[in-house]
């Protein structure tokens, strides 16, 4: 089957364009840098079937950062395990031709067959642009197809070119190269070098490629080729570099100057623009969002809002999913018989997984934020923000893309650190990634919060403490992490601070279908989660605090009942006796379980926090997933007993437990350090095994663990005996 | 004693459900994640970088 790649600079739409072609629902974004890998898909037209793949965006075939390199191996057939592509669908930002073109020259040099769709044509119009897409086509010698993808308009033409493109009928002749002659032969001359390289190196190097070697210094192609055929070919490379350069100009900047030449020509024949450019609306709009002081203020009240919103508006979903919750709880404990399998099924699924479902609104209503975020253009005021503050600890606004994003994930944020240019400045922000608060971690810090905190009311009512606390929380992660990637960038990954060039996209009134579809993957994705692993590791914790479940203590405490009702004769005193007596008992079975054993052993490690063994025993069950504590917390609090019939919540079941000798288990303090430690501790096994894909050494994720979890403990520690001694 | 022979299909269930998500993320085959944030980035999909470049 033949396969069709979809290119183009970053954020014009390529998957927007992938989406509706393959009818697949791919994460866009209207930032740079949403596509970091490739992405397959199917597209049918008749009897026509074709694959296209959905690579990241690049601004020159000139690789440099890992998404770069998947793009432009994928287009040299040197991707391995990928056949190598039929033809290209080559996207184009019409509002911002002569940027694109530039990529659009290097591409028509190939021999690929190609169609060029020129996308965003609403945003050109409304600038003034008329662009004759006739003229284009005969500049190209490709066909050109405006549309514009987000408003899905012009996408019968579209399918009917690539339909063709796919069957072989839009065949074309590559651009001529537009170098001189004597950059001609240097080509020829690297053409001839590799050759005699060619066994070393493993094939012959096509023309293409060896313009790109020639050009890029010190770039991806120069590395590998090094690496293949031996350091000393560096020196020879060198050398015809030396040869290609006119009036001292190395061949970078005059392919530069004479591709911008031909984009000229072109955009004289083919575009006409308005007499006098008016402002955009973005450009007007970022004047006030890209402000040193308002853009500033801006952004922080936006976030504040934004976690208030979600701490306000999730309540009455939240208590609907409670109240459903309890009504499954109620009805198993009708149905099935008192024993072991009505524990198992009331104590530990129920408990436990409708503990983490009942988050659910709150999850949706962040993504929702995010992805509307995501979808206006916003991210990248952010990261323009947020340069400033990173460049104090040697990283750039790229590293801020991979960190913004981590706050609703951290593996996609680990991926999107594939834009980064500098391996130093790759290393370090992945390390400092994980510290973003996830999306799993919203969980631990409302359960806290919403137990501990009270909603006093700031600002004349219009946020309250515990939305600003839930704000505070988020920002502990950005707090460490800037400092940090500091420390980092000295101890191991020295260098200047890298330029940082982002592109600022057009404001886009988000699309429904495309944040709808993020809020429901992210839902589905955390119901799913709840109802496997988390399903699976409660039943584990279950079984670990219920077994060995000694008969001699039942005994001991039937022996206790039958003696207090033959001395209580009050009826109410009696009841109040027999409850003490089956909370006691059910405190004396958990602390004999396998877990309590367990749980008493480690209990001293984690006494400094104000922690006792059961929110210690919950805390390392959370390694492999942190939202797994809430869960245990609920199967462990709830085997306990500690509540009355009239506070089945975990947040009340949690407000009443003791230590043995009666003090409330948790306090300010402790809620502080719980948040604290789940703030800053690497508990995603998801997490550390991308970091390893991606770095290919198990160093790094052996690190990003040791020193999250040692200063999640040091910071938990602080944050209690501070608290302790501030609250007394 | 078949509430017991229950409860233990169900716990076995479970390990067995744990053994094997860890063994299929130690081998890179298992999403992982649980946040539909990746957007079929989870590393079940991802491509590994070239072992030319890494990080």
């Amino acid at each position: 089957m033949k396969t069709l790649a979809l290119v183009g600079n970053p954020n014009v739409g390529k998957t927007a364009v992938f989406n509706a072609l393959t009818g697949l629902s791919q994460n866009t974004g209207n930032y740079a840098g949403v596509t970091v890998e490739r992405k397959r898909g199917r597209f049918h037209a008749g009897a026509v079937t074709v694959d296209i793949l959905d690579l990241p965006g690049a601004y020159s075939l000139s690789a440099r950062s890992p998404d770069e390199i998947i793009l432009s191996d994928v287009l040299l057939g040197q991707q391995a395990q990928e056949q190598p592509v039929d033809g290209m669908i080559i996207i184009i930002d019409a509002s911002n031709l002569e940027r694109n073109l530039f990529f659009v020259s290097q591409l028509l040099e190939t021999d690929l067959p190609a169609v060029v769709v020129l996308n965003m044509m609403d945003i050109a119009k409304r600038r003034g642009l008329v662009i004759d897409t006739a003229a284009l086509a005969e500049q190209l010698g490709a066909p050109v197809i405006p549309i514009c993808a987000h408003r899905r308009e012009g996408l019968p033409a579209l399918r009917e070119a690539v339909a063709q493109l796919a069957e072989g009928k839009l065949t074309r002749a590559p651009l001529p190269s537009a170098l001189p002659e004597v950059q001609q032969e240097a080509v020829t001359a690297m053409v001839a070098l590799l050759g005699e390289h060619a066994g070393a190196i493993g094939r012959q190097v096509p023309r293409l490629e060896a313009l790109r070697l020639l050009v890029d210094q010190g770039g991806y192609a120069e590395k590998r080729i090094a690496r293949r055929a031996g350091q000393a070919i560096v020196p020879e490379l060198a050398r015809l570099r030396q040869m290609a350069c006119v009036n001292g100009a190395p061949l970078a900047v005059q392919e530069a100057n004479i591709r911008y030449r031909w984009v000229r020509s072109v955009m004289d024949h083919a575009v006409r623009k308005p007499e006098s450019r008016l402002r955009s609306r973005s450009e007007r709009i970022d004047d006030v969002l890209t402000h040193k002081v308002f853009g500033s203020l801006i952004f922080l009240g936006v976030m504040v809002v934004l976690f208030q919103a979600i701490y306000s508006w999730s309540g009455p979903a939240m208590d609907l999913v409670d109240t459903v919750m309890g009504g499954i709880g109620e009805w198993v404990a009708s149905v099935v018989p008192e024993g072991v399998l009505q524990s198992l099924l009331v104590d530990g699924l129920v408990a436990g997984v409708g503990g983490v479902i009942i988050f659910l609104p709150q999850i949706l209503l962040l993504s929702l934020f995010i992805a509307l975020l995501e979808d206006c253009g916003y991210m990248a005021r952010a990261a323009f923000l947020m340069d400033k503050t990173l460049s104090w600890c040697g990283l750039s606004g790229q590293s801020f893309i991979p960190m913004i994003t981590s706050f609703a994930c951290a593996i996609p944020g680990v991926l999107a650190t594939r834009t980064i240019h500098h391996r130093r400045d790759r290393l370090a922000t992945i390390l400092v990634a994980p510290l973003m608060s996830c999306s799993a971690r919203l969980p631990v810090y409302v359960i806290m919060i919403s137990a501990f905190i009270p909603a006093k009311p700031l600002l004349g009512g219009l946020l309250n403490l515990q939305g600003v606390m839930l704000f505070l929380m988020y920002c502990v992660g950005v707090v460490v992490a800037v400092p940090l990637a500091w420390i980092f960038k000295k101890l191991f990954f020295r260098g200047v601070k890298p330029p940082f060039i982002l592109e600022m996209p057009s404001y886009k009134v988000p699309q429904v279908r495309s944040v709808g579809m993020k809020v429901y993957r992210e839902g589905k994705d955390f119901v799913v989660r709840a109802g496997t692993l988390i399903c699976a590791v409660t039943i584990i914790v279950w079984a670990l605090a219920y077994f060995p479940h000694a008969e001699e203590i039942g005994a001991r405490f039937d022996a206790e009942r039958a003696a207090v009702t033959v001395q209580v004769t009050d009826p109410a005193a009696l009841e109040e006796a027999l409850f003490e007596l089956d909370t006691q008992e059910s405190g004396e079975y958990l602390r004999n379980s396998f877990l309590g054993q367990f749980g008493h052993v480690v209990e001293p490690i984690f006494m400094p926090l104000g922690w006792d063994w059961r929110i210690a025993t919950a805390t390392i069950a959370s390694f492999p997933a942190r939202e797994i504590i809430v869960a245990t917390l609920g199967t462990l609090f709830n085997l306990g007993a500690e509540l009355d019939e009239t506070s089945p919540g975990l947040i009340d079941t949690l407000r009443a437990s003791t230590w043995p000798d009666g003090r409330p288990l948790f306090t300010i303090p402790v809620a502080l350090s719980i948040m604290v430690f789940f703030a800053l501790c690497c508990q995603c096994a998801a997490t550390l095994v991308t970091i390893r894909r991606e770095t290919l050494q198990w160093r790094w994720p052996i690190i990003s663990f040791t020193y999250m979890t040692v200063l999640a403990y040091v910071a938990a520690f602080v944050t209690y005996q501070g608290s302790k001694l501030l609250l007394g | 004693m078949l509430e017991y022979l229950i409860v233990a299909c169900i716990v076995g269930a479970a390990s067995i459900y744990i053994g094997r998500y860890i063994w299929r993320m130690t081998r890179g085959k298992a999403s992982g994640c649980g946040c539909g944030a990746s957007g079929g980035a989870c590393p079940k999909n991802a491509t590994p970088p070239s072992s030319q470049t890494g990080a």
